[in-house]
């Protein structure tokens, strides 16, 4: 597996069970409903995500070769553009529900909270999208 | 000029005339202190949806009869990258968009301005884009 799909796979993974912790302590009713709480758990599970991607990056560094770390190619940047790509249509999708749907019928720490989980799932979306092509030999 | 850039430049223009029109009124009203009935709100936002598009499939017509070659040539790998490009640059400038315009819920925004500043994060993000999309095709990438 070449480095660029491991630190993918990597960022996928830790996404996925970060933020599948946030939401179940949300839907647990363990977050409260003001800001101050919300920033402050989404804050913690994002830099401990943040902290296990770096450090997993360092030693996926430490175990490739030199010329596997080198700058993105041309495949790696269109493939980190689809990514993108598709990420913006669900953000879109989202931002709609959010801003134009909720404001009238729902409470303001469902609103943020939908906010978030409208970015995470773009989000995984585009590291999907980016494992997948890397899985597939996707060359643009 | 490529046909897809003629489309980028028509869709960015009607959306900062069209959006920029609703957004005119939503301050003024804001500004004044008046609060509009909903429905004014409402009709104002129908409208500029429903304007914007019928002005940019206008538009897009009159290009394609002009250019009916160009219009009916399928997405090449460059106008397939430009776009890719420019959804890739607009993606982050909507998520920084969200997170500004959700958290004012919180500091006594009321529906309406939530509902207005979540249309002009999208309206700025797909400028972004379209503007991505144009220098894209002005660099010849």
């Amino acid at each position: 597996m070449a480095y660029r799909e491991k630190t993918a796979w990597l960022t996928l993974v830790c996404m996925i069970v970060a933020y599948v912790i946030y939401f179940s302590l949300v839907l647990s009713g363990q977050v409260g409903p003001r800001l101050l709480d919300i920033v402050w758990t989404f804050g913690i599970v994002a830099s401990i995500q943040a902290v296990v991607v770096i450090i997993g990056h360092v030693v996926l560094a430490a175990r490739s070769d030199a010329d596997e770390r080198a700058r993105p190619d041309e495949r790696d940047r269109a493939i980190a553009r689809r990514g993108g790509s598709a990420g913006y249509y669900v953000l879109l999708v989202g931002t709609i529900v959010v801003g134009v749907v909720m404001p009238f019928s729902d409470p303001a720490p469902k609103i943020v909270n939908t906010a978030l989980l409208a970015i995470v799932l773009a989000e995984t979306l585009r590291h999907v999208l980016i494992v997948t092509s890397y899985r597939r030999g996707w060359h643009g | 000029m490529p046909f897809k850039e003629k489309i980028a430049w028509i869709s960015a223009v009607t959306t900062a005339i069209v959006w920029g029109g609703y957004f005119t009124f939503a301050f003024r009203t804001m500004m004044t202190g008046g609060v509009p009935h909903p429905s004014i709100y409402m009709a104002a936002f129908t409208a500029a949806l429903i304007l914007q598009a019928l002005l940019a499939a206008a538009a897009a017509i009159v290009v394609a009869i002009l250019a009916p070659k160009d219009a009916n040539a399928p997405a090449d790998e460059r106008d397939r990258e430009v776009a890719r490009r420019s959804y890739a640059i607009a993606y982050p400038v909507l998520i920084s968009l969200i997170v500004c315009v959700t958290v004012t819920v919180y500091f006594g925004a009321t529906p309406w301005d939530l509902v207005n500043g979540m249309m002009a994060a999208i309206v700025i993000a797909e400028i972004v884009h379209y503007g991505a999309q144009i220098v894209g095709y002005r660099r010849g990438a």
